[in-house]
């Protein structure tokens, strides 16, 4: 029999506006069968009811929330259990691993005693044997060491633990009292590409040891088809697709799930390379080229909308090395003062930023969180830092844009050294902009779009009328009609249209560049196929260029020209997306790629070195 | 661009770069703030010389009030008391005497100013004691279960008549309490620390002291209790949403072990540097309450001495409150740094 049965499963929250009450339903008729030592994946949006479904199976709801239908946890009906024995039932059945990486430990205890805390309740009946102190001890212990951590790591407390350390602790809590079920809530959400990888693993094995049930729920199909047999994906409380894993990622029946989908770019795969679902780039170096060469395959090795080539092809045929500056900047500010600009475009590559010899150490740490490291950006590229947190990437953009001052070496802006006073950094600053990850920490709450986007040109005492100026950047950053936004505050907007107003602050300036922290990290992935699609077009057709921080690789190949990698503070490897991506050179660049969760469950498929080569 | 990496290096169990960051030592840390508090220390030290030199009042024409006194008198009496020397000679005096443990002599009370405060430094911390320990531990109660129960009946009535009585005057509630209890009723003593005239030992001194306390308590209790109550509210509220509370309560915990074990020692964190901040302010505030209630404390000796004005006397008691503020704020940057694990690796 079933392990879990949700039957027409209605959860809804009576909610109080001003409007009056009303009830704003997120689980909408869900039937869901799990069988013993099944892996369902859960997938879908913010907002779709998947992490209400998840806690609704140990009725952790907050006491707004109405259930209706049934949810069968071996042979109790959890919708209708009484308190008491719900509590028995809670961590013994089902027991869930949440996001620990961010707040769900607590901060002042040891995560070992919030290990046996959980012994310690549950001593009844079978775990009577845990009332003794020494049995909860070795018990504590064995499960440190099946996850992975040395014992010692139990004496921590939770802020000493990496994001890794944490979730492995969130992994033993909730194997402790040896649950049937297990639960996982974006359990990889906020962990790096590597670390997400080892945790993944860790978990698929101890499921698969101890024939659990796993229930997994994510944002990103990738990382589902990775764990799991069978996925489900949620729309708006509803079940809009169930089906095999491999099935569902290779032949989606529903058009949620091909956006979904979609928002994960398979790297290789043409069909995602500079192309978002509402924007494709016009391929800009190649319009000139088109013309002469009238169609085929495009000199920059992006095939062309008909191509649907193989990849392996590319490398060796694509003979323009404007390829990597593959924009002429079409109206002249990036090329403005420099001698002889007017031929600079076709002449080749535009520096705009530079560093040279760039190192950064902090305190008396003994290593450099940036360590000698060279880089250009040129007008009207993108160009994709990658890298895992750590390895020095946001400090060298904090550097690049003079908000940390070099250790050694040079920050270059347009070929000239950058001079650390208020005066001159300040017109630098209106020239190179900065997009940060989180929208709304980055917003102002009380001022509204119209004051967030007019402060940067009152600031740097910009002529012309204030509102044309707003509306202009704020239509530039797709929103429209511009003026529909002026009064709206932050709160009023969805995360896309915040950081759509975040980057039309820094568009008002009129900048040459744009430096962007992780921008759409902290987006649900349709809105993130928007924001990228606007970095792609402003590089298009205004030919900004940006420097773009991400931990993504998908990212990379969706709109940028250019990656460079960064390791340990240093720069490992550079060059186009393609070069860099299909055909990696490096140790970590290959150990990046190799950690992609792909639609087929097997990450390696998606690197082919040997097809490139 | 090195190859050099080896395939181990690349993150084989955890990244290396994850390590935890490193405590700093709690030697170091105290030494800090003792170095702090000291500095501090000295700077009341100096303040509090010239700061009462402002005031207005001559003390020898005080003294010699109500008594015939020549002008020849009152002349000795000055120079006897230092007041005809250059105020750089009495600072430099006041500061050799300060460094030997002396607080200088009051010539209101024709005794040493240290065995004056030594005299009524103990009723003070008696009732400033009591009546901290008493509003602590009601206001901490009172937030977490108004907390708890937002919205509740139990939380709008403890919010608002602790409000009210926070926004009362001190010596105001201390009269009416006095007039009602003490000379209406009869049911509490009026003032002082024991029945003038008493001869009683042991149980009994006990019992006629804490009755005598009972009004001055009460009064002091009543108009503080009430910021320990809104800051553990207003803390435990932001704890109420936290993540770690829903995993407590997936573990199985009952409700009221998810807010004892979990959100209240998260709570507490913040409320504790403000309980002993106002602590120290507590005992400077037994000035009102000691004068309505004859107290006699240090407050009752600071307003008497204030109404001379006898220097030396209020440049000793305004040290000692002041010594009793800014101890209690290392003793909060101690505890905080113990409450909270995140902290000791500051």
């Amino acid at each position: 029999m079933a392990r879990l049965q949700l039957k027409d499963l209605r959860i809804s929250y009576r909610t109080k506006t001003e409007g009056g009450r009303g009830t704003v339903t997120a689980v909408d008729g869900v039937n869901l069968t799990v069988e013993p030592g099944a892996t369902v994946g859960i997938a879908g949006e913010s907002g779709s009811g998947k992490s209400t479904l998840a806690v609704s199976v140990l009725r952790l709801l907050p006491a707004n929330a109405t259930i209706e239908g049934s949810i069968l946890l071996g042979e109790d009906d959890i919708s209708t259990l009484s308190w008491g024995r719900l509590r028995s039932v809670r961590w013994t059945e089902a027991a869930i691993v949440f996001q620990g990486a961010m707040h769900s430990l607590n901060p002042v205890r040891k995560v070992r005693d919030q290990i046996a805390e959980a012994l310690q309740i549950h001593a009844t009946g079978d775990g009577a044997k845990y009332r003794n102190e020494a049995a909860r001890t070795a018990r504590v212990n064995e499960l440190l060491e099946q996850v992975g951590l040395p014992v010692a790591k139990g004496l921590s407390y939770p802020h000493e633990l990496s994001g890794g350390q944490k979730q492995r602790i969130m992994m033993a809590m909730a194997l402790a009292c040896e649950p049937e079920v297990l639960i996982a809530d974006e359990p990889t959400t906020a962990l790096d590409v590597v670390v997400q990888a080892q945790v993944l693993d860790l978990l698929t094995s101890l499921v698969r040891g101890r024939g659990l049930s796993l229930i997994m729920i994510s944002h990103d199909l990738s990382v589902l088809a990775a764990t799991c047999e069978r996925i489900v994906v949620m729309q708006a409380g509803r079940i809009v697709e169930d089906g095999p894993s491999a099935e569902v990622m290779r032949n989606p029946q529903h058009p949620h799930t091909a956006a979904l989908a979609s928002a994960f770019p398979t790297i290789g795969d043409p069909a995602s390379r500079l192309r978002l679902p509402t924007y494709t780039a016009p391929n800009a170096p190649t319009v000139l080229d088109a013309d002469r060469h009238t169609g085929g395959v495009q000199s920059d090795g992006v095939p062309s909308r008909t191509g649907s080539g193989r990849r392996a092809a590319v490398p060796t045929d694509s003979p323009a090395p404007m390829a990597v500056s593959p924009v002429p900047v079409p109206s002249a500010p990036a090329a403005g003062p420099a001698p002889g600009a007017a031929a600079a475009p076709a002449a080749g590559p535009t520096p705009v930023l530079e560093a040279r010899n760039l190192s950064v150490r902090f305190g008396r740490s003994a290593t450099n969180a940036v360590d000698s490291v060279n880089l250009t950006c040129n007008a009207g590229e993108i160009v994709a830092l990658v890298g895992q947190s750590g390895s020095g990437k946001t400090t060298l953009a904090r550097t690049l844009l003079g908000l940390q001052k070099p250790t050694a070496g040079e920050v270059l802006f347009r070929g000239e050294p950058l001079v650390h006073r208020r005066r001159a950094l300040k017109a630098y600053r209106r020239a190179v902009q900065f997009v940060l990850q989180d929208p709304t920490a980055a917003l102002n709450p009380k001022h509204s779009v119209y004051e967030a986007v007019a402060e940067g040109p009152r600031l740097h005492h910009l002529d012309g009328d204030e509102r044309e100026l707003v509306a202009a950047a704020l239509a530039k950053a797709e929103l429209n009609p511009p003026q529909k936004y002026f009064t709206a505050i932050p709160q009023e907007l969805s995360g896309g249209q915040r950081q759509r107003v975040v980057i039309a602050g820094a568009l008002a300036l009129d900048p040459e560049f744009l430096v962007a922290d992780e921008p759409v990290a902290s987006l649900d992935a349709s809105v993130r196929a928007g924001v990228l699609a606007l970095f792609l077009r402003l590089r298009c057709e205004l030919g900004l260029g940006a420097l773009v921080i991400t931990h993504d690789l998908g990212l990379a190949w969706n709109i940028a020209d250019r990656v460079v990698v960064m390791y340990e503070g240093r720069i490992v490897e550079e060059g186009r997306v393609e070069d860099v991506l299909l055909n990696p050179q490096h140790e970590y660049t290959r150990k990046l790629l190799s950690v992609v969760p792909t639609s087929t469950g097997s990450p390696e498929l998606s690197v082919q070195p040997e097809a490139a080569r | 661009m090195s190859n050099a990496l080896s395939a181990a290096d690349l993150v084989p169990g955890e990244p290396a770069l994850d390590e935890p960051p490193r405590a700093s030592s709690w030697l170091r840390y105290a030494a800090l703030k003792a170095g702090g508090a000291v500095v501090s220390l000295i700077m009341v030290v100096l303040l509090g010389f010239f700061a009462f030199r402002i005031l207005p009042g001559d003390p020898v024409r005080s003294l010699a009030e109500g008594r015939r006194v020549s002008a020849e008198q009152m002349d000795l009496l000055r120079e006897q008391l230092g007041f005809n020397d250059p105020l750089l000679t009495q600072f430099l005096r006041y500061l050799a005497d300060l460094a030997q443990g002396r607080l200088g002599y009051s010539y209101t009370y024709s005794e040493p100013v240290l065995n004056l405060i030594l005299d009524r430094l103990g009723p003070t911390l008696l009732l400033t004691g009591t009546a901290a320990l008493i509003s602590v531990v009601l206001g901490l109660w009172l937030g977490q279960r108004a907390a708890w129960r937002r919205g509740s009946l139990f939380d709008r009535t403890q919010t608002g008549l602790a409000l009210v009585f926070w926004s009362v005057p001190t010596f105001w509630l201390g009269l009416i309490l006095l007039l009602v209890f003490g000379g209406g009723l009869h049911w509490f003593p009026t003032g002082g620390l024991v029945t003038a005239g008493t001869t009683a030992t042991g149980f009994p001194l006990l019992w006629d002291i804490a009755r005598h306390m009972v009004l001055p308590v009460v009064t002091m209790v009543a108009v503080v209790y009430a910021q320990y109550l809104m800051v553990m509210r207003a803390s435990l509220l932001e704890e109420m949403t936290s993540d770690y509370l829903q995993t407590a309560r997936a573990k199985g915990l009952r409700e009221d072990l998810v807010r004892r074990r979990h959100a209240v020692p998260n709570a507490l964190l913040p409320t504790v540097t403000l309980i002993f901040l106002t602590l120290g302010g507590l005992v400077g505030g037994a000035v009102t309450v000691e004068t309505v209630f004859s107290w006699p404390g240090l407050g009752l000796l600071t307003f008497q001495a204030l109404s001379a004005p006898d220097f030396p006397l209020l440049q000793g008691t305004f040290v000692v409150f002041s010594s009793i503020v800014i101890g209690m704020n290392f003793l909060a940057d101690l505890l905080y740094r113990f409450l909270d694990p995140r902290l000791r690796a500051a």
